[in-house]
């Protein structure tokens, strides 16, 4: 500080040689420091560029490429293919032909495996269209056809891999003791056509963000550096094709090693600045020991904190980056992995679901029905949630315990369960429209809600959820069952609140001669709402994202009337939208219905959703008191 | 006392159309699982005409494949108190470090936390199967299918929220106690479980109970992770499993979603008063 308030010309020769040491760790990660004399703290920063450089070794095939490249090895005489030289037993094309096969029918199979044997069921049953269309008893991971759930060592017991045999038929390997060296295959380049090097050669960070970057550049049965690159081989990576969601996720992994490691170099230079200042300050070099001790104390945060981190980085923040890269390719049904590659595409995506109608409108009914969804259901759980509390904590009413007891058991039973009892009961042939038969009820109820618009036709028994006319009441349902679902949580938690309304303003409005009425409305209910307001806006971002209160009650049903169904939506078939769906269900669909997968667009419609939840979780945490207090310090 | 009942009445009425609107699924489960598949059809309000079809199709349930009620219902245990546990300790000890050292670090690594709380599961659970795949891929640790794939994802998708309510609690202890046990030659871990630990009871309860309640009932993560019909399956998997196989046959199905909910209405009658004390604690800030 006193440097500071001197004279400008010796503060700035004090700063030149910190400015240098930055630098130094800028270009070597301890080379600052070892200019700042302090040799134990260059070797801790030293470890970064070692790590960097062993592990990039370590996992490429570097070494062979500088041999391939210095001559040691003559390409010609390790390379496949027809310059190579070698008999191939069969021709290579047929050999891919199988594989290609072999590539949708292990995908076939494996979906076969993973389905449920009794889902086959008749139709006309609505539950059985509930298990069929279960989201995910067929759900199968949209990755699931690309080359890494082929089983490796399937193939290779099967000695199907004809390339591998050939190499090791292949006399005249200076090297050819060790299984590896014999069946690895040279890629030769030709002198036209493309070469990647780094995808060949190159180790965990050079091919990881060289895929990130590519999304790959060969598929099966492309001709590629003197050979046909098949589906999969375990033996020499470089003969398979590239699978742009693995190489998506590998580069992501090298991405958040590259950026850990990146800070730490970051810290260093920091570090080399601002002890060589103190070291030109005091005259005095930090011992390691000070130094460690220093960081060993706040470390202790770090080793703590580290498990939780990691595992949110893990399961949050890496999938959310993947589905936000989603959003810029063209990933979508048509691209079959291994046999087509993923393109980055940009903005494209966002711009045509921007600009044309079709989806545009479609989009626009789905988003204003999710807010109306959102809001009404919000509003409606809150409110009987509210008169649930006033009526179990009334002094007036007996037995409280009873119905608190029961009032509070719809949120303790898994959703789905209370889901499926729901569904079945508004079945046509269910229990709502047993009971209006039996009642005498029926007749009345379903011209009543003809009458008020909710039933396109006075149906007997109601259609609840099927025909496309009932959408309205289709709705009206699924915001009356999720009032049953979400009333109970908030009942608790206003149970608690009005706990802690001060006894002495009921004592003083009595006094005053209030009535019952004017002491909820001016004492209970501004206390109540002003101490829940986070906890609203929290179960209109949670409603917003309700994906099980739509999908296992209606599936999204009624479907969408096929006369307004856009032209440009009809290539997503079967993933349209019903009249139920909000936004979270209908990306749902989007990404898992079978055959119709529009990753892309189900991804640029997750940004949208994380934006707006997003935003609204951050304004309640500003406005909230521990986070306020939090940056207030 | 006659104007008092008088005027309780509208109060009573309502209380009692509540009662019997929140109440009426749970009859009707009772009831028609106690029916046999011809009866269920033809009369599903009726009151069963021989209640010990009850304990038959509770018998069928408990021995059916396709649900492995015994199995199932361990396995949900182990997952909940596992996932609870892991939860607790790790948030706990984070919030405190995080509370307790004042760095810009310390605040960033927070507000990180903070940020991750913002991500709706909804949006993370399309890729998490292919990344789940990925990492087994990168360090051999298989994640699907098992217990440690949905230990570690419910700890990875239950932090962050549980830190952020251990951390606005902790900032509430003064800092007093433990600097007498620093005095006192106390180690930091020692002051976190021997003083702060004890100390966060109210909270630890409210983050057991909501995480608990949530884990307990949840049914996305455990059919995306573990799958169905697998060998590790939870209650609810089971139920939908065990629904998908007997599509017609409400009687059955009603019985099982009876015997699902079974475990978590008598935990909550015995632990009603906590987990109401619980939710209320964490619920409003």
């Amino acid at each position: 500080m006193n440097t500071q308030e001197g004279s400008p010309a010796p503060r700035r020769r004090s700063r030149a040689p910190a400015l240098v040491a930055a630098i130094a760790s800028l270009l070597v990660p301890g080379l600052g420091q070892l200019l700042n004399r302090q040799k134990l703290k260059a070797l801790v920063w030293l470890i970064v560029p070692v790590l960097l450089v062993s592990v990039e070794l370590a996992t490429s095939d570097w070494g062979r490429y500088a041999a391939l490249r210095s001559g040691k090895v003559p390409p010609e005489s390790f390379a496949r293919g027809a310059e190579a030289g070698f008999e191939l037993e069969g021709p290579a094309g047929g050999e891919q032909a199988t594989s290609l096969a072999d590539l949708f029918g292990t995908a076939e199979a494996g979906e076969a495996e993973g389905e449920d044997p009794f889902a086959a069921a008749t139709e006309d049953d609505p539950f059985a269209a509930a298990s069929e269309d279960d989201p995910f008893a067929a759900a199968e991971d949209p990755f699931s056809g690309g080359v890494p759930d082929l089983d490796p060592f399937a193939a290779a017991a099967e000695g199907e891999d004809p390339f591998a045999a050939a190499a090791g038929e292949g006399e005249g390997l200076d090297s050819g003791d060790s299984y590896f060296d014999a069946t690895y295959l040279w890629p030769n380049y030709g002198d036209e056509g493309p070469r990647y090097v780094v995808r060949d050669f190159g180790g965990f960070f050079t091919r990881g963000l060289w895929g990130l970057a590519t999304l790959g550049r060969v598929v099966i049965d492309d001709a590629y550096a003197g050979t046909t690159i098949e589906l999969y081989n375990r033996v020499t990576p470089w003969l398979g094709a590239d699978n742009s969601i693995v190489l998506m996720g590998n580069g992501l992994i090298a991405l958040s090693i590259l950026v850990i490691l990146g800070a730490v170099w970051a810290f260093g230079v920091a570090d080399a600045y601002r002890s060589r200042v103190r070291t030109d300050e005091t005259g005095r070099v930090e011992k390691f020991g000070e130094f460690w001790g220093r960081v060993w104390h706040s470390l202790y945060v770090y080793l703590v904190s580290a498990p939780a981190f990691v595992l949110m980085i893990l399961f949050t923040i890496i999938p959310i980056l993947f589905t936000f890269l989603m959003a810029f390719t063209n990933y979508t049904y048509r691209v079959k992995l291994g046999a087509r590659l993923i393109e980055w595409v940009g903005l494209d995506t966002f711009r045509f679901l921007a600009v044309d109608p079709g989806w545009l409108s479609v989009f626009g009914q789905i988003f204003l029905w999710t807010i109306l969804w959102a809001l009404m259901s919000s509003f409606t759980v809150y409110a009987i949630g509210f008169l649930n509390a006033m009526v179990v904590e009334s002094p007036l009413v007996r037995a409280k315990k009873v119905w608190r007891t029961i009032m509070i058991l719809p949120w303790a039973i898994p959703s789905l369960v209370s889901l499926m009892v729901f569904r079945n009961a508004f079945d046509k042939d269910g229990l709502v429209n047993q009971f209006l038969f039996a009642s005498g009820l029926m007749e009345s109820v379903t011209n009543f809600l003809y009458k008020i618009g909710l039933e396109g036709k006075p149906d007997m028994p109601i259609f609840w959820f099927q025909p496309i006319y009932n959408g309205a009441l289709a709705r009206f349902v699924v915001v009356l069952t999720n009032l049953w679902l979400g009333a109970p949580y908030h009942m608790m938690m206003i149970i608690g609140v009005l706990a802690t309304v001060p006894k002495e303003l009921y004592e003083a409005a009595a006094i005053d001669g209030a009535t019952g009425y004017q002491r909820f409305r001016f004492i209970t209910l501004p206390m109540v709402l002003s101490a829940t307001v986070p906890a609203l806006i929290m179960t209109f971002s949670f409603n917003f994202n309700n994906f099980g209160a739509v999908y296992f009650l209606t599936g999204g049903g009624p479907s969408w009337d096929p006369s307004k169904v856009p032209d440009s939506m009809r290539i997503v078939g079967s993933a349209m939208p019903g009249q139920t769906d909000i936004l979270i269900s209908w990306i749902y669909k989007l990404s898992f219905t079978k055959d119709f997968e529009q990753y892309n667009t189900a991804a640029v419609y997750s940004i949208i959703i994380f934006m707006i939840v997003g935003g609204f979780a951050v304004f309640n945490m500003l406005r909230s008191k521990s986070f306020t207090e939090e940056a207030g310090e | 006392m006659n104007a008092r009942r008088l005027r309780a009445l509208p109060l009573e009425i309502a209380a009692a159309t509540l009662f019997a609107l929140f109440f009426a699924p749970f009859v009707l489960v009772l009831v028609n699982s106690a029916k046999g598949a011809f009866q269920i059809t033809n009369a599903p309000l009726a009151l069963p005409e021989d209640w010990s079809q009850l304990f038959r199709n509770v018998a069928t349930i408990w021995t059916s494949d396709n649900i492995r009620y015994g199995s199932s219902f361990a396995s949900s245990l182990v997952i909940t108190a596992g996932s609870l546990v892991l939860i607790d300790l790790v948030a706990s000890q984070a919030a405190w470090a995080l509370v307790r050292t004042k760095s810009r670090v310390s605040s960033t690594v927070f507000i990180v936390f903070v940020a991750a709380m913002v991500v709706p599961f909804q949006i993370v659970m399309f890729p998490l199967l292919s990344w789940f795949r990925k990492v087994t891929d990168f360090t051999g640790v298989p994640l699907l299918r098992n217990y440690a794939g949905i230990f570690l994802a419910y700890v990875g998708f239950g932090m962050a929220q549980s830190i952020f309510m251990f951390h606005g609690f902790i900032k509430s202890i003064p800092l007093e106690l433990e600097e007498a046990a620093t005095i006192d030659g106390c180690r930091r871990h020692e002051i976190f479980y021997r003083i702060v630990f004890p100390i966060l009871k109210p909270i630890h309860a409210t983050v057991l109970v909501l995480n608990g309640i949530w884990i307990w009932n949840d049914y996305l993560l455990p059919v995306l992770v573990l799958g169905k019909g697998n060998k590790v399956m939870t209650l609810p998997l089971a139920v939908s499993n065990f629904a998908g196989a007997f599509v017609k046959q409400w009687d059955l199905i009603m019985t099982a979603i009876l015997m699902a909910m079974i475990p978590v209405v008598v935990f909550f009658l015995f632990a009603q008063k906590s987990i109401i004390k619980g939710m209320v604690a964490g619920s409003i800030k």
